[in-house]
């Protein structure tokens, strides 16, 4: 060995590990970065090389490699489908719940306030006064039967906006995933590794099962692929197709004007709502459609009841005037919006001398007003409300559709199922972020930054690249040594 | 083989830490202020229902209750209508029986003008108001029952009250049954008794007089029966009260039982969470503190 391949040796150890300090320092600079794979540069000695054994031994960066645990990786994303999932339906149920139960504001209260006011009128059927205050009670009900509709309603226009905004970042994952696959491979081909890169689209695919759910593959070139739905290929190599949020009639459980999802695809667009079910748009779809919809419905059904139940019996009595026929509450045709739309008559609402209370105009005729009140206690709507029939007189249709609850009943029914809801889906999400959790930690422990170990490799690092510049110096100073000899 | 842990868990995991510590103590917190266990109905929806539907209850219970202390008040009224009636009846029943006997002309004369009074103590009786309604005119209770030849101005409506659920009562007696009768199977006309009491007097028809002493007799018996049945409907309010009371006391104390908080546990989770969140807190301290990384690097 030659005294110049000293300091050839030299500059291998000081440039290996010149590398291996990059790496270190790229590591600690990339201590926070979430989702970042942390490197470790393989060092192999230079005799290792069998193609080329050479004269002169060394060490050298092999390769620089990120430690990534692929089958965790699935792991992860797999799960996250569902944390996604139980997260939006926990928060938006949460918000239902919210809606829909109020504890300086509780519907049921107001109803059955109304019930006992005509109670009290029934036992003083000539007091003016109690008149005014059945009709006060009556219109505050309607008041929170108004106000629930608006409250459920505001939250399904929220729900398509956070939609509508899952979409955006949606695409915006999507194109990039695209992009990078593109980026990973032209690296590639000119000879190196693109390790962040690498990062950055598996914290993509992370975030975008967790959106949207959804099925990933990798083909023979590495390129990430994403199908949505099983159905709708949003990632394909390097090309992207974008989804769309578009307004659409009414169809099942979901109402006119709310969004359908749609997917760009070949120049044609595909539905793609009824497929999504994982993710935080599938949970958002599950609460705005299967949730929110049929509860409005119950609500619906309620107040259509309520009021035609109330009418059937005010029309048999007459009014101060003696004069009957009249309705107490409005003439609702159909059950669609009936909570919306429900008001007291207009009769009414110009006097409540029109109100009846009895079957005759007498003052002491009770009948109609004690009827009115017994109807708390009569059970009116079924419990499964989706088979309400209007006008369910026939016995047929009684007898396949009982009536099983009352009014107040069926109100506390309905804020109690969407109780259980919330309380489901709480449990499911928090079980689910625990599983995440543990997946997490373990992704960190593995593939996480420790600055202790970076100080050290530091060290480490730093000792050799010292050694390795003395090496050279001392192989200098043998070089000079020989030249100065013939002098 | 150790477990690796990186700088990143340390922190998230003194992060979460603290998130959870914060949250228990802040569902303490709001429990204390409210003083509710029960928040929301997703924390015990059988729970929340069971509350809502006892809470409706007491409620009407409570309105029903009410009712029923007017309805007792208002046949209470009736009832005393009916003794001071019934006192009518048996004094005329008194003048009746001497009357009949040896009494000459000029006696029935002069006790007829008694005879004429009760008739109007009666009349005035039976159109006795209670808070501006007349008791025994029905539904008709704007005005008398009776004109003053005893002619029947209300009609046979019963102003029947809920008391309790499904328990409906009449709180009136009218005076087309009590007074004159109808209805029942040996029911007598009480006033006209009383004015054939009068005119058998006054313009001596022994024979009219001789009538009125079975019809007045029945019509005592017949006083007794409307004031039997008042009472039973009385009774069964009183009873009614009762239960609705002790039902009551059981509500309030298992509406308590689900939504209210014990208060003694309350604050000493509340404090126990307090400690909890300190400790968190600290601990995060001492360990981002005590970091090797720092001796390392300088």
């Amino acid at each position: 060995m030659a005294i110049i391949d000293i300091l050839e040796i030299g500059r291998q150890g000081l440039n290996a590990n010149r590398k291996a300090l990059q790496t270190t320092s790229n590591n600690i600079a990339n201590a926070n970065t979430p989702g970042y794979t942390r490197e470790v540069p393989k060092l192999v000695s230079s005799h290792t090389d069998s193609d080329k054994i050479a004269d002169i031994p060394g060490v050298e960066v092999a390769k620089v490699y990120r430690v990534h645990d692929d089958f965790l990786q699935n792991q992860i994303m797999e799960e996250n489908k569902s944390l996604g999932n139980y997260k939006a339906r926990s928060e938006a149920i949460k918000r239902v719940e919210n809606a829909v139960y109020n504890e300086s504001f509780k519907i049921g209260d107001l109803v059955n306030k109304f019930f006992n006011d005509l109670k009290e009128l029934s036992t003083n059927p000539e007091t003016f006064t109690l008149r005014t205050q059945v009709i006060a009670s009556a219109k505050n009900s309607i008041e929170g039967f108004k106000l629930m509709n608006s409250s459920m309603k505001r939250l399904q226009s929220e729900l398509d906006e956070r939609i509508k905004d899952n979409i955006r970042q949606v695409n915006m994952m999507g194109q990039e995933i695209a992009d990078l696959n593109g980026s990973i491979l032209e690296i590639r081909a000119s000879g190196r590794e693109p390790l962040e890169l690498l990062d950055k689209r598996d914290e993509l695919l992370r975030e975008l099962s967790q959106k949207i759910g959804g099925q990933f593959t990798f083909d023979e070139k590495n390129n990430a692929n994403f199908v949505a739905g099983g159905v709708g290929v949003l990632v394909n190599g390097t090309n992207f197709n974008s989804l769309e949020a578009i307004r659409s009639p009414e169809r099942a459980n979901k109402s006119e004007g709310s969004l359908d999802i749609y997917l760009n695809e070949h120049g044609t667009t595909r539905p793609l709502t009824n497929v999504i079910k994982d993710g935080e748009l599938g949970g958002m779809i599950h609460v705005r459609d299967d949730i929110l919809t049929p509860s409005l419905h119950h609500l619906d059904v309620i107040a259509f009841s309520m009021a035609h139940s109330i009418n059937d019996i005010h029309r048999e009595g007459v009014g101060s005037d003696g004069k009957g026929q009249r309705n107490f509450f409005n003439n609702l045709d159909e059950v669609t919006r009936a909570s919306e739309k429900i008001n007291l008559d207009p009769e009414i609402l110009k006097s409540a001398e029109n109100l009846a209370v009895g079957l005759e105009n007498a003052p002491g005729d009770n009948r109609i007003a004690l009827k009115m009140s017994q109807l708390e206690t009569v059970k009116v709507l079924p419990d499964a409300i989706e088979s309400f029939v209007v006008n369910n007189d026939t016995a047929e249709e009684n007898k396949e559709h009982p009536k099983t609850h009352t009014i107040t009943d069926s109100i506390n029914n309905l804020i109690g199922k969407i109780g259980i809801e919330s309380q489901n889906e709480t449990g499911l999400y928090e079980h689910e972020k625990s599983i995440v959790d543990q997946l997490e930690n373990y992704r960190e422990s593995i593939s996480g930054v420790n600055l202790e170990e970076e100080a050290v490799n530091m060290l480490k690092y730093q000792t050799v690249f010292h050694a390795s510049a003395k090496a050279m110096k001392v192989g200098d100073e043998l070089f000079q040594t020989i030249l100065t000899l013939k002098s | 083989m150790s477990t690796r842990i990186s700088t990143e868990q340390i922190y998230q995991r003194h992060q979460a830490n603290i998130a959870k510590a914060r949250e228990k103590e802040t569902i303490s917190s709001q429990k204390a202020a409210s003083g509710k266990e029960l928040l929301h109905p997703s924390e015990n929806p059988s729970g929340f229902l069971s509350i809502n539907w006892l809470k409706e209850n007491l409620d009407s219970e409570d309105v029903m209750s009410k009712n029923g202390k007017m309805a007792s008040h208002v046949l209470s009224m009736t009832e005393g209508v009916l003794t001071r009636l019934q006192d009518v009846v048996q004094r005329a029943h008194e003048l009746a029986v001497s009357a009949s006997g040896d009494t000459t002309e000029g006696s029935r004369k002069h006790i007829s003008e008694e005879a004429k009074t009760l008739f109007e103590n009666a009349l005035q009786t039976v159109n006795s108001k209670y808070s501006n309604r007349t008791l025994l005119a029905g539904f008709r209770n704007d005005g008398p029952a009776f004109n003053e030849k005893g002619e029947y101005l209300g009609d046979s409506g019963e102003i029947n009250i809920e008391i309790a659920r499904g328990l409906i009562i009449p709180i009136n007696m009218t005076g087309d049954k009590a007074i004159l009768g109808n209805g029942l199977t040996k029911g007598v006309n009480i006033l006209q008794a009383l004015s054939n009491l009068y005119e058998g007097l006054s313009k001596n028809n022994t024979e009219l007089l001789r009538s009125t002493l079975d019809t007045l007799l029945t019509a005592n018996d017949q006083i007794s029966v409307m004031r039997g049945e008042i009472g039973a409907r009385m009774k069964q309010i009183d009873i009614v009260n009762n239960q609705q009371e002790m039902s009551r006391i059981e509500s309030l104390s298992e509406i308590s039982r689900i939504e209210d908080a014990d208060s003694i546990k309350v604050f000493s989770e509340l404090a126990r969470d307090e400690t909890i969140l300190k400790a968190a807190i600290a601990t995060g301290q001492k360990l981002l503190s005590d970091n090797p990384t720092d001796i390392l690097f300088k």
